[in-house]
């Protein structure tokens, strides 16, 4: 009986193992399916992807082509022409077509490095057409010089515009930028190589030296308001000390030797705030502070912490101040602190600081407009009345006392200006009026964000 | 056995759910942040207002001080209102000042902020705070140059530009250390003072980057111009 059951219970677990094997086969083979098909659908899908991505980049070059195109027509219109108002129209439009072609170029698969040229060219063909056009407001027409630039920027526009034609012929025939723009290697595939051959056949791109948007000399701006002696890194270190109360450790980490020259430090609290402060080798100023706090408990007043801010600016050398600006966000305070002369607000000059509303602790500086712009101006002048000013707002706004500021305008003017700061449909407006020529230079549009007030 | 084993999981399970509500509401509290204070013209408004109905004795400057408080809380405890000082929604509305319902002011979140605080995330969450400050300002700096796109989203979204774009990282959701870094470069702090480059040495594989002039390495990058 014993050794019936032994055989009973090893024929038992011989039909078990059978029937698990049978299902783990039988499973082994519904995966596999199911993989097979699940891989069959996705291969599919991503085939889908890869085209559609291609007409993406293909369309793309069609209207870089395009833009291009009208680029260069309307300029070759410009030069032709001896009539400022049909010049000024037609530069509008390169600009427009600037503007788009750049686009179009950046939602390529190119790299930055082999294109760089090529987006400069276009950006500055732009920013240069947009300069011409408002100086054609207080000219007859252009210049013998502007009609040379321009005539320089469309021959090298001509070329560029001959090699993508050519480009565009081959993609015609079935080439596809997807299938190359994969096949990266050392930052280079043969889509980029290809049209990046439009810097090796010497497009020659002139040097397009202007005050507008994307200017080079907008690049080269000098400091002008560092002074004093050159410092040593203890010194610089002791200016550190002198701010900070709290400090638990300071480190030096490095140093910066370009447009400004700093020593950096890292510095941690005993109130747990991690700072990096950069300080000017030339006079040992503080430049900026870089920190920020996440705790939600607020114990210091607004009033209270731009007096702060206000403190902070004077002990670092920055005189005669005001708060023009105030922000918060979260449990951090945002104040924007102008210098004033004669009663002018210098907004150039501006002085950004933010205070942490728990500690009252300045977890955010940065002075580097001040130190780049702040010299002795000559502010005397023989400026309008405010009331005479204020005529030349729009109808249908209304204002109360204004202040008189140095506004920067363009992008290297200073204008004396009354600000006026007026409510319409519950939204807020700076208007700018120049206080000699009473012309209303600039209006400003305060944009409520859930992240804050910014202006546009 | 089995009692305690079932009880030992659902314990797990249930513990598990709670820490994921938790990081979960977490996030949501520190994303919705509203800016509730009143700008300058609203204040100048409030307190002309609060002048003529004889609340208020001031100068009509726009600065909410200690004397338009008081006023406030008289105008609150005349008009049946929380006296509290704090001008909220319903003080506006008795003292007939257009709240946010207006069509032209509403309250929109910034499209720029946060896709700048999702690249600096993506690319340096790992890295100190003036790390992402930097990271951010590189960004901006690229808008500005003649080199590289005009907007923010054409600098991030460049093919090739960013790593993390290329893997999807940029769409994680950014913590509020990277709000913060993106909100001050926004407002213009530039700790790398211009530059248009940086990378990570150990991993870099452009050989060209390399020519770049190095302004300052902070953590693990390298800032160029």
């Amino acid at each position: 009986m014993k050794e019936n059951g032994k055989d009973k219970k090893q024929k038992g677990a011989y039909k078990g193992a059978v029937i698990g094997l049978s299902i783990a086969t039988g499973a082994l083979i519904l995966t596999s399916v199911g993989l097979a098909i699940a891989n069959g659908v996705s291969n599919s899908q991503v085939s889908n992807f890869q085209n559609q991505l291609e007409n993406v980049y293909q369309k793309n070059l069609y209207d870089l082509v395009e833009s291009i195109n009208n680029a260069e027509i309307k300029l070759s219109k410009t030069i032709s022409s001896n009539d400022k108002d049909f010049q000024s129209k037609q530069l509008t439009e390169v600009v427009k077509n600037a503007l788009l072609a750049e686009n179009s170029i950046s939602s390529l698969p190119i790299t930055q490095n082999s294109l760089a040229d090529s987006v400069k060219f276009i950006n500055q063909m732009g920013g240069y057409s947009t300069t011409l056009v408002e100086n054609l407001q207080s000219e007859s027409m252009l210049n013998e010089k502007e009609i040379e630039n321009l005539t320089k920027i469309h021959n090298s526009l001509i070329q560029i515009k001959d090699r993508l034609g050519k480009y565009l012929e081959k993609m015609q025939q079935g080439y596809s930028i997807v299938d190359d723009s994969i096949k990266l290697e050392n930052d280079m595939n043969s889509f980029t190589v290809k049209l990046s051959s439009m810097k090796e056949i010497s497009v020659d791109y002139p040097s397009m030296i202007y005050d507008g948007p994307f200017s080079d000399s907008e690049n080269d701006y000098i400091v002008k308001g560092l002074k004093g002696e050159f410092v040593t890194k203890s010194d610089a270190q002791n200016s550190v000390v002198r701010c900070f109360r709290n400090i638990a450790e300071i480190n030096y980490a490095g140093e910066i030797n370009s447009n400004f020259q700093t020593y950096n430090y890292s510095i941690s609290t005993t109130d747990n705030h991690n700072l990096f402060v950069q300080v000017s080798k030339v006079g040992g100023h503080i430049l900026t502070v870089s920190g920020y706090n996440d705790t939600t408990e607020k114990k210091i007043s607004i009033e209270d912490g731009k007096k702060i801010a206000l403190d902070f600016v004077s002990q670092n050398g920055i005189e005669n101040a005001k708060c023009v600006w105030q922000d918060v966000l979260g449990n951090e305070a945002y104040f924007n602190i102008a210098p004033i002369q004669n009663g002018i607000i210098l907004y150039p000059d501006l002085v950004k600081v933010k205070i942490d509303l728990a500690t009252g602790m300045v977890i955010g500086y940065d002075a580097t407009s001040y130190f780049i712009n702040h010299i002795d101006r000559n502010l005397s002048g023989d400026f309008e009345s405010e009331s005479q000013a204020k005529q030349s707002l729009p109808k249908g706004f209304e204002s109360g006392e204004g202040r008189i500021v140095l506004a920067p305008l363009d992008y290297s003017r200073e204008v004396v200006c009354y600000e006026f700061e007026s409510e319409k449909d519950g939204d807020i407006y700076y208007f700018y009026v120049n206080a000699v020529s009473n012309k209303l230079e600039n209006i400003l549009k305060v944009i409520k964000t859930t992240d804050g007030a910014k202006l546009m | 056995m089995k009692k305690t084993l079932f009880a030992v999981m659902s314990l797990i399970l249930m513990l598990t759910t709670l820490v994921s509500a938790t990081i979960i509401l977490y996030d949501f509290t520190y994303c919705v942040e509203e800016v509730k204070a009143l700008t300058t013209a609203q204040t100048k408004t409030m307190q002309q207002k609060l002048k003529n109905w004889g609340y208020y004795t001031g100068a009509v400057d726009g600065i909410f001080g200690s004397k338009t408080r008081t006023a406030v809380i008289s105008f609150q405890k005349k008009n049946g209102l929380t006296a509290d000082g704090i001008v909220g929604p319903k003080t506006l509305a008795a003292l007939g000042m257009s709240t946010s319902t207006s069509t032209t002011s509403k309250n929109v979140s910034s499209s720029d902020l946060t896709l700048l605080a999702k690249c600096v995330y993506a690319e340096a969450r790992g890295e100190s705070y003036v790390g992402q400050v930097a990271v951010a300002a590189v960004i901006l700096n690229r808008v500005k140059s003649s080199d590289f796109p005009n907007t923010i989203s054409g600098v991030i979204y460049q093919p090739w530009a960013f790593t993390s774009v290329n893997d999807g990282q940029i769409n994680l959701t950014p913590n509020k250390t990277a709000y913060s870094a993106a909100q001050d470069a926004l407002n213009g702090w530039d700790p790398t003072y211009g530059c248009l480059y940086y990378y990570n040495s150990s991993t870099a594989t452009s050989k060209w980057i390399y020519s770049r002039k190095t302004v300052i390495t902070i953590g693990k990058h390298v800032f160029a111009i």
